[in-house]
Order: C-alpha cells, then structure tokens, then sequence
C-alpha cells in the first residue's frame, strides 16, 4: 500500500509543470510577466495588453495546453472569434460609437492625410519581404504601421495567423508608444515656421451631415474595397447608432458591455497564440523592429504629406496634423497637439489633428482591404 | 531568397493608389454634402447657419461688420441675466485664447437643441475615458 502511495505521489509529480517545464515555456512565462508589468504599471494599453500578457503566460504553461491551437481548451473556443474574423469587427462597432467623425466631416481634406499616413503599411511590406518573408507575412507586418490593433488582427488572422501572437504584441506596445516615437521624426522633417502654423476654427457640422457621413462612407468604401466591408461597416454601424440619437441603448452596450467582453476574448485568445513555438523566432524580432519601421515611416509620410498641404494651401495647414494620420485614435491627435503647442502655447490642434485621425482608421481599414484582396 | 520584386512594388503602387482613390472619392462626396446642406440651410436663414447658444463672429469678418452692429436677437424667455452670464463665459474663453476684446460679437441668444442630456453626456465620457 505503501508503495501505492509513493507510485502516486511519484506520477502527480511526474506530471505536473516542475517536471515537464521546458526553458522555452520559462522564458515566454517571463516576457508575459515584463508584458503584465508594462500594462498595469506603465499603463501601456492597459485595456488589452494586460489580456494579451495573460493569454501568453496560460498558453506556455507546461502540460495544461491552454494555447489558442489545442482543439478542446477553453482558449481553442474562444479563439474562433479571431480566427473567423468576428471580434476584430465588433471592436470596430464599439469604436465607432465612440469617434466623432465632426472635424473630419467639417474639413474633408484631412482624409487626404489619413491616407497619406498608410504609405508606412506598403513600405513595410517592402521592407518585410527583403527579409524573408511571404507575401501574406510581409503583408500582415506593414498593417502594423495602420496603427490599428483590430485592423492589424483581423488582416493578420486572414493572412498570416502564426504570427498573430507577435504582430499583436508588436502593434499595441508601439501604439502605446506613440507620445514617444512621433515627435522627434515630426520635429526633423518640419521646420519652426511650420510647426507654429495657427489653423482657423473648423466649421459647424449638422446633425444631418453626421447621420448621412456613416452611410456615404459605408457605400463608397465597400463598393471599391468589398474586403474591408466588415470593418468599415461596422464602425460606421457604430457610428450611426450614436449621430442619430434614436438608439440610445444600443449605442450604450455597443460602446461598453459589448466591447469591453470582446475585447476580453480577443486580448486572451490572441495572447494565447504566442506559444513559444509561434513566438520564441528570429522572426518575432524582425517583426518587431519592422513595426518600429511602419509607425515611423507612416508617421513621415504624414507629415510630409502634410508639408505638401501646407504648401498648396499657401501656409494655412500646420503639417503637424499629418502625423495624426496613423490612426491610433486619440493617441496621435494628442501627439500633434501637444507639439504644436510646444511652437504657440495656444495653438489647439487638437480638433484639427482628430479630422486625418479618425480618417486614418478608414484608411487602414482600406489598405487592410486592398492587402487582404491582393495576397488572401 | 527569391523576391518578386515586380509583384511586390505592383502590390506598393495599388494599394496606394486604391487607398487615396477610395479616400478621395469620400472627400469629394462629402465636399458636395457640405455644399448642398449650407445652400439648403442658407435659404432660410440670412448668412450661416448660427450656432445653438452663443454664436461669436470670426474674428477677421468682425471688424467690417462692427460699423452696422446689428441688435442681438434673442429667443424668447432668456432674461438679461442669463445674456449678462452667457457674453461673460464667451469673453472669459475668448480671451483664453488669445482673441483681443472687441474683435468678436455675441450676435444671438438660441436655447441649444441638443441629442443629449448633459447629465448622459457626462457618464459617456466617464465610461469611455479609458478608450
């Protein structure tokens, strides 16, 4: 009986994580915990890093395989949503309830710059296949420089789903160092002049033009790019919910309790993607340093494709906005604002900066469309 | 490794191209919404469309107007007081932000119409402050 006992305790021994722990499972358990420190202390995107880390540390556990891939764990489940396009969508209806689309609709123009700004996505991708790496890959790197988390996702879970696990840590850990890596390449490409640039005050915008915005942009868009139908239909979806005022209710779930469990699902099941198999590469670090790449070169081509308005406008646009163009809503628009403010204290770009901002979020969406129509 | 660069600047070169395409269609149409909402808005009233509380002239136009100085229209049933508080918050902001005294006008006095309460408003922004 006695040996029973041992037997037991021998194989609850023998199976449990001390004895099955690889290094590898060590070390991705470790980058989880500096990931969970990043988002709880530094407040780096708290809201879906944290989510993220977690799902990292519950995929590397020895022996338990709750990663998004073993067909049974909870995580496997939940990681459907991604996998089939769902979540990344449905953030979008939660944002679009929340974005003003007013400074955009009341100065048009500024959709140039949120395109402009999409010139880092097909750069990367350049970029991504001097590298090394296939077309889908290459693709779903340069949709970090959309500045986008959803857009970045729901392209990559199309494209390239191995890599989930690091575009996804890649895309949020840099939007969340935006305020630190858009003003120097701001600074460098403008001159003072420039930068002190007062911009008039923006116009009113009706009620009707706010309703009417979200169906325009839902037809043009999906009638030319059918591929980001799913993203730009649900943001403007959102959007609509909130300008007509009629569906309060809706607007309120969509924009709270909706989003905030997708965005549970999503932060935990994409986490769990990064097995250290998926994320323990070579690869993981170029994709790293080629998102570094994408922010910084969709931020240039913002800004210059600022300077070229500033131009042609005979000095009446500040190229600061340009840099806006990213998306990475309100992050950005901040970002511009708070440079310009260093020229002219009482410079407010902030309302400027938010019109190639939110038309940022609908370029990605675009490119995301074009990419995913190309290389899918 | 074996790039196909011609596929790939092809991939470059359409992706910006349908990105701006799309984008510019968007600014066009909205252009156009924008004019036809001021001619059908323009009708009615006399100039533009005033804003809901307390509308203030742009600066530059102010200074040709200000020989006319037209008499404030206000709607009925807001006291003086309430026109005395509403000037002293737009002079308060106005010269926050640096727009000299006298450049501006309070032209009319209208109760906003707005989709939501103040109150709603407020718990919006609470909730959504971490987005």
């Amino acid at each position: 009986m006695f040996s029973t006992i041992i037997n037991t305790i021998g194989e609850i021994i023998m199976g449990s994580g001390f004895c099955n722990l690889q290094w590898e499972q060590f070390v991705m358990i470790l980058i989880s915990m500096v990931l969970i420190y990043l988002a709880v202390a530094k407040g780096y995107e708290p809201l879906l890093l944290l989510p993220i880390a977690f799902g990292m540390l519950l995929a590397n556990l020895p022996v338990a395989g709750l990663n998004s891939y073993n067909e049974g764990s909870l995580i496997y489940y939940l990681y459907q949503g991604v996998k089939l396009g769902i979540y990344p969508p449905l953030i979008f209806l939660g944002i679009g309830c929340m974005t003003d689309f007013g400074p955009l609709i009341a100065n048009p123009k500024s959709f140039l710059l949120g395109a402009a700004a999409q010139g880092g996505i097909f750069l990367t991708f350049i970029g991504a296949l001097a590298l090394g790496f296939t077309p889908q890959e290459a693709g779903s790197i340069g949709i970090i420089g959309g500045a986008d988390g959803p857009t970045a996702i729901f392209t990559t879970s199309i494209l390239a789903p191995h890599l989930l696990g690091s575009i996804a840590v890649a895309a949020y850990s840099y939007m969340a160092l935006v305020p630190i890596i858009q003003p120097p390449i701001m600074r460098a490409l403008t001159t003072k002049k420039e930068r002190s640039v007062v911009m008039g005050q923006l116009r009113q915008v009706s009620k009707l033009e706010k309703i009417v915005f979200p169906i325009m942009v839902t037809i043009v868009v999906s009638f030319l790019v059918p591929d980001s139908a799913a993203l730009v239909g649900m943001l403007m979806l959102g959007n609509l919910f909130k300008e007509s005022g009629a569906v309060d209710r809706l607007t309120k779930t969509a924009q709270n309790e909706l989003m905030n469990i997708v965005t549970i699902f999503l932060g935990v099941s994409v986490g769990a993607t990064a097995t250290y198999d998926h994320f323990l590469t070579p690869s993981t670090l170029k994709i790293i340093a080629l998102g570094l790449i994408a922010f910084c070169f969709g931020t240039a081509c913002g800004v210059l494709f600022g300077k070229l308005m500033y131009i042609f406008s005979g000095g009446k646009v500040n190229p600061l906005i340009g840099s806006a163009g990213v998306s990475a809503v309100p992050m950005a628009a901040r970002v511009s604002q708070k440079v310009g403010q260093k020229e002219v204290p009482t410079n407010y770009l902030l309302m400027h900066a938010m019109g190639p901002n939110v038309a940022g979020v609908i370029g990605s969406a675009v490119a995301a469309g074009v990419l995913i129509n190309i290389l899918g | 490794m074996n790039v196909d660069w011609m596929s790939a600047f092809t991939v470059l070169i359409t992706g910006m191209v349908v990105v701006f395409l799309a984008l510019i269609a968007l600014v066009l149409l909205i252009m156009a919404m924008g004019k036809i909402m001021s001619m059908m808005t323009g009708k009615g009233d006399s100039g533009k469309p005033a804003e809901p509380k307390a509308p203030v002239s742009a600066p530059k136009a102010a200074p040709a107007k200000s020989e006319v100085k037209p008499a404030m229209q206000v709607e009925d049933g807001i006291g003086d007081e309430v026109i005395a508080v509403i000037s002293a918050a737009v002079a308060a902001m106005m010269s926050a932000e640096g727009a000299p005294a006298g450049s501006y006008a309070v032209k009319s006095v209208r109760r906003a119409r707005e989709a939501r309460p103040a109150w709603a408003m407020a718990g919006m922004q609470q909730n959504t402050r971490p987005f």
